[in-house]
């Protein structure tokens, strides 16, 4: 048993599914490295600043988890969609309407403890569903790329989101963003003192309950069925049409949860564009987790650690902080064409490890 | 007032515009081009930049083209050479873009938000236009005619609808697709350098704001066709105007500009749900082509 265990492990590498994440995770650190010699810092000094602003103190330690959270949730919204063959690229849009609603339930109503954040969050992932049922409808029946109508989507989400934090939903005061929510309503912490909230808990159970039911279930097995081969999955007697409708509901619903848990955990309202680009990065930690629960909690650790990085750099050294930005789209870009080098990895691993997978 | 008005939908519709005979262009050779919306990002800084620097729009029209062209070789590449996802492609150049554009903008000139004026292209042709606006013009009545009347035209179709019978006709698939990713590039660095160097003479921080998405649906609305995918960005293009309108119209309202804002955007998704029939991309569009041998 524990023989297998391990050739299953070695057999990630050797597929090299795993390995060409990692190779364009390296190829992209050089290319930063380099651009940040310009700047005055020098490889070991970005390294400095890694250590320092992710594992200095416990409170740095902490808010890396707090930024792993949403990346976690909305990483996995990515994955249900990509699962079932398709790319829900508009998740931002989802994320600022839940938080935006999450924020609106939390500080409107007045309900007892734990039920209220429980209703605040199911308010958010509702909307978040339901703001992707258009790009689903015109998907089913117009035969739309959702690419397009997701991203349409996110666009009117912006706007809209403005326009109610400085319009009709706006706290008193100068910031735009919406009153606090109630004390029931926010994500207890975990560590006092610091800004680690119940929300990575949360985070953590639904990719495992995800993984579950894609493991498991028939719904599970009905979606990647649909995104391997929707024609097939048809004649199979799959509902292709219900199954897009679900993963992209799904998917919809965990972005909406990502904006929820933010405003119920860390920010305890709404202001404008507090998702800060979260769902692009959200794409990038399903494709470099490979669709994977493993392989997203991986990702989303890793995209943090870069994110606090950079932080830490914005504040000592003056780096722009859209450094990371640019990490991530050379990733993006590395992955879309794995296929040429994922086979060149594999050859060679199975070379060298090849006498141990045959054990 | 109107003339300001009609003004403002000819400035409007034209980025809108390349950007969807760009995608028409890639797609009909089957090649989904969603790195557009970077591609004018980066048209428009690029072009700013080196127009600041040289103290010419020419330059900069001609620096834009040139990073179009190249950003465009890589997605080809990316795409056709090693057949690799060209959604995932064109997302990775459009987080590039914005990465870059951001990161460049607060490094040289040290406050976020925009560049310093630059030359911007002057409007010294009859009517107040500029040569983009001519070239515009008469860019989606040029394509219709190269589209449907010339052999290039018809040959470029067929390899969007059926590689492999391309092929056998002596085709080659690769060169059309290479050629039409990379004119379809450089036509949404033209609109980034509208939007930088035709319209107010400097670059604002995100500045193409989805218009190259909102040329994806024109194309889509357009249904894969130059005329049809001007008029469609014609359209989107004119709720600028009536946005424009609708806040000197009704100023006494205090309506937030948010809510015209969102106006193209939402009639682009009405117009999706309500007008559009079916939608029929070209039949290999998307899929990568693997040559027989």
């Amino acid at each position: 048993m524990k023989l297998r265990k391990q050739n299953e492990f070695i057999n990630i590498f050797t597929r090299g599914s795993a390995l060409s994440s990692l190779f364009a995770i390296t190829i992209a650190i050089i290319i930063i490295l380099i651009v940040l010699l310009p700047m005055g810092i020098s490889p070991k000094k970005a390294f400095h600043y890694t250590i320092k602003g992710c594992f200095g103190s416990l409170y740095n330690i902490s808010e890396v988890l707090v930024k792993t959270t949403p990346l976690l949730l909305a990483g996995t919204g990515v994955a249900i969609a990509f699962r079932a063959g398709l790319f829900n690229i508009g998740i931002e849009g989802q994320i600022l309407i839940g938080g935006l609603m999450a924020a609106y339930s939390g500080f409107q109503w007045n309900l007892p403890p734990i039920i209220h954040l429980i209703t605040i969050l199911l308010i958010g992932g509702m909307c978040g569903g339901l703001w992707i049922l258009v790009p689903a409808y015109l998907k089913v029946k117009k035969g739309i790329n959702e690419v397009i109508t997701t991203l349409l989507m996110y666009y009117i989400s912006i706007y809209l989101t403005h326009y109610l934090v400085v319009g009709p939903w706006k706290a008193p005061g100068l910031t735009p963003a919406t009153p606090y929510i109630k004390h029931n309503a926010i994500f207890p912490l975990i560590i006092p003192n610091t800004r680690l909230h119940g929300g990575i808990i949360f985070a953590i159970t639904l990719v495992i309950l995800i993984a579950w039911i894609f493991k498991k279930t028939r719904m599970g097995f009905e979606i990647k069925a649909v995104g391997l081969n929707p024609i097939a999955a048809e004649y199979a007697g799959i509902k292709v049409n219900k199954i897009i409708y679900l993963s992209l509901f799904l998917s919809g619903v965990l972005g909406g949860l990502t904006g929820a848990v933010e405003i119920a955990g860390i920010h305890h309202r709404f202001f404008d564009q507090f998702s800060s680009g979260m769902g692009f990065d959200g794409i990038t930690v399903a494709l470099v987790g490979k669709n994977n629960p493993i392989g997203i909690i991986f990702s989303a650790i890793f995209f943090a650690l870069i994110r606090t990085t950079n932080l830490e750099m914005a504040v000592s050294a003056g780096v722009p902080k859209y450094l990371s930005f640019l990490m991530e789209g050379i990733i993006v870009i590395l992955v879309a064409f794995e296929n040429i080098y994922q086979e060149k990895i594999s050859q060679i691993m199975r070379r060298h490890i090849g006498d141990m997978d045959t054990d | 007032m109107i003339w300001i008005l009609i003004k403002t939908a000819i400035t409007s519709t034209i980025p809108i515009m390349l950007a969807a005979e760009g995608a028409t262009i890639s797609e009909l050779s089957g090649v989904i081009n969603i790195a557009l919306e970077g591609i004018m990002l980066l048209g428009a800084f690029f072009g700013a930049l080196s127009a600041y620097y040289s103290n010419s729009w020419f330059i900069g029209l001609l620096v834009s083209i040139l990073v179009g062209a190249s950003v465009g070789v890589l997605h080809a590449y990316i795409s056709i050479d090693c057949r690799g996802d060209q959604i995932i492609s064109g997302t990775g150049i459009n987080v590039v873009a914005v990465g870059l554009t951001n990161m460049l903008l607060k490094t040289i000139f040290k406050h976020a938000g925009t560049t310093p004026n630059v030359p911007s292209i002057p409007h010294d042709l009859p009517g107040g236009l500029n040569i983009l606006d001519l070239f515009s013009l008469f860019l989606p009545f040029f394509l219709w005619w190269f589209y449907y009347y010339t052999p290039w035209g018809l040959r470029t179709r067929s390899v969007g609808e059926d590689p492999e019978v391309s092929e056998i006709m002596g085709i080659s698939v690769r060169k059309v697709r290479y050629i039409s990713v990379v004119t379809s590039s450089i036509l949404a660095s033209l609109g980034g350098a509208y939007l930088s160097l035709g319209v107010v003479g400097l670059f604002q921080q995100n500045m193409s704001g989805g218009r190259g998405f909102l040329g994806l649906a024109a194309m889509i609305f357009g249904n894969w066709n130059p005329i049809g995918s001007m008029i469609a960005a014609i359209f989107f293009g004119s709720t600028y105007a009536l946005q424009m309108y609708m806040q000197i119209r009704f100023y006494q309202f205090n309506i937030p500009p948010e809510v015209f804002l969102m106006l193209p955007y939402i009639l682009a998704i009405l117009a999706l749900i309500g007008v559009m029939g079916k939608s029929h991309p070209p039949s290999s569009d998307g899929k990568p082509y693997t040559r027989q041998k």
